[in-house]
């Protein structure tokens, strides 16, 4: 069943360029995004009267300061925080589909100096409770390395190696190098990518997402209002999974290697969408071992076929069978958590991604997250029903 | 009167690298989920829950069965003997208290090859280039203060190590 009874479209995008510094406050961030989404969509921000901030770090940035920066005559729904990437695209149709609100702002707040994901150790004399306790005495506490741990396992199964998913890293590049509103803006190569430094191996630097400070933002309404603005709407087609990131500071357990692929099923049977009919891959690529893992979650290829379908690029370039992360991704364009995966389907499916346009798409699928053991989501956005 | 030096803060990277600096080294904190696993430890034995009703292990332990759901368990001694499922090595030495390239490897116990069990731990005595997945090995014991061992991991006889020019 689908979780809206009504259709809801993207009607305006907006971003923050990515810095590695960072030179403004997060409220001036977002305000920035918001207002360029605003005047993609061709309205007034005052008319806004949804707003749902996310953050990866405590304490978050106030959401009433940002809803005035905006001019917001109205706040009828807010939200701090919720899940990575389709995830909240989709909690906000639904809150509009309950009446809550009837245009919503989006905005995912990237912030590199603010307190991240670390090993939970009592400062005072090192202990470590819950779950945590059976890794982090071992020197494991960052999800790069638990990455790295299910990231060898499954090349290990599935007979993959380094220099087939070297491809995503390299095409991502490519790809950045077509977006003025990406971070990463030097070619690489294979060399590149093989002489890159290990952080756990098997993940080296180059496996692992830019951190970068940015706002990027997204308006979503209904498709009548949708209609009478600026673009053609484009459509939220459905979405699945569960908020959160899945694969936290426990020990997961690795198998099935098909961690989603009930969410995926969800999603393929609410919209009535066939994984052959879409266009565009945008798998989340905090790590290119999970965008790697993620085609066969989402069944886009079957078991096996993942590494030889990337190896060489082709496919999965822009103007490829299957394009993926057109803008970049989080690895080149900048960490977003899979915000600005949003940004750019939502222009390749207007057909204003410019140099890096591709050929008349219909679907984008988009994940977030851990395809497994479980926690992700998946997403997609296309140009109509 | 002297103000205390606060503590770092753990959720920064300088607050992790002011723990390193004051020597804090990360150890378990035993619960009553896991107390039998860390005794054992401190005994030097290796022990993982396992169900009465269905008779599957499970490891890290948990309240309930992964297959069965029952509660009912009991522990059982291993013999140490496992090899390595996956690792990684590395190579940031971000956690407080460590150092160098090392190794961390989910162990799949000669036991229990199942999924469902995860031992875990360092690979010691030995050099991160000679570890595989496959790889036999077997447990040892590092105390890392009174009252609280870790179990660890050595290659086991029978590894290959291509550090003495033999093929995995
Ligand atoms: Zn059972």
């Amino acid at each position: 069943m689908p979780v809206t009874k009504g259709k809801y479209c993207f009607v305006g995008v907006g971003a923050t360029h990515p810095t590695r510094r960072m030179d403004k406050t997060e409220v001036e961030l977002a305000i920035e995004a918001c207002r360029t989404a605003a005047e993609d969509a061709g309205i007034d921000p005052a008319d806004i009267d949804g707003i749902n901030i996310q953050v990866h770090h405590y304490p978050p940035p106030d959401t009433a300061a940002i809803a005035a920066g905006l001019g917001m005559r109205e706040v009828k729904w807010s939200r701090d925080g919720g899940g990575l990437g389709i995830v909240p695209a989709g909690e906000a149709a639904k809150a509009l589909d309950e009446g809550k609100a009837t245009i919503t702002v989006v905005c995912k707040i990237m912030n590199t100096i603010a307190p991240s994901a670390t090993p939970r150790i009592n400062p005072a004399d090192g202990g470590v409770a819950g779950p945590p306790q059976f890794m982090t005495p071992y020197g494991v506490g960052y999800t790069r390395q638990t990455i790295g741990l299910f990231g060898r396992r499954y090349m290990y199964e599935r007979g993959y190696n380094e220099r087939q998913l070297a491809w995503i890293p390299i095409v991502e590049r490519e790809h950045a190098m077509m977006n003025s509103g990406a971070y990463m803006q030097t070619p690489m190569t294979m060399d590149d990518y093989l002489n890159s430094r290990f952080i756990a191996d098997p993940v080296r630097l180059f496996d692992c997402d830019i951190p970068v400070n940015r706002a990027v933002a997204y308006i979503i309404t209904s498709e009548d209002r949708a209609k009478g603005m600026k673009h053609p709407p484009v459509y939220l087609m459905g979405w699945a999974g569960a908020e959160g990131e899945g694969a936290g500071a426990g020990v997961p357990v690795y198998e099935p290697w098909d961690g989603v692929a009930p969410t995926a099923t969800t999603l393929y049977q609410d919209t009535g969408i066939d994984p052959k009919e879409i266009d565009l891959w945008f798998v989340y690529d905090g790590y290119s071992y999970l965008a790697f893992m993620w085609l066969e979650a989402l069944g886009l290829v079957g078991p096996g076929e993942a590494g030889p379908y990337i190896e060489g690029g082709e496919r999965i370039r822009y103007n490829g069978e299957h394009p993926m992360n057109t803008h970049g991704g989080n690895l080149s364009e900048g960490r977003a958590h899979g915000a600005g995966q949003i940004v750019e389907a939502v222009r390749q499916i207007r057909g204003e991604a410019g140099e890096r346009q591709t050929k008349d798409p219909n679907y984008v699928i988009l994940s977030s997250a851990f395809p497994y053991p479980s926690g992700g989501g998946c997403g997609i956005i296309g140009r109509g029903y | 009167m002297t103000t205390p030096t606060p503590l770092p803060n753990p959720e920064t990277r300088a607050g992790q690298e002011e723990m390193k600096r004051m020597g804090i080294v990360p150890w378990p904190i035993a619960d009553d989920l896991t107390r039998p696993f860390w005794d054992a430890a401190n005994r030097h034995e290796l022990v993982i829950q396992r169900c009465t009703a269905c008779g599957e292990f499970r490891h890290t332990p948990r309240a309930d069965c992964l297959f069965c759901k029952s509660t009912d368990v009991e522990w059982v001694k291993l013999s140490g003997k496992g090899t390595v499922f996956t690792y990684i090595v590395d190579h940031r030495n971000e956690v407080p208290g460590f150092d160098g390239h090392y190794v961390f490897a989910f162990i799949n116990p000669v036991e229990a090859p199942r999924t469902s069990v995860r031992l875990t731990g360092n690979i010691l005595e030995c050099d991160p280039d000679d570890v595989y997945i496959g790889m036999p090995v077997e447990v040892m014991y590092k105390e890392l203060k009174p009252g609280v061992t870790l179990p660890e991991f050595r290659p086991a006889p029978e590894a290959k190590l291509r550090s003495k020019g033999q093929t995995p």
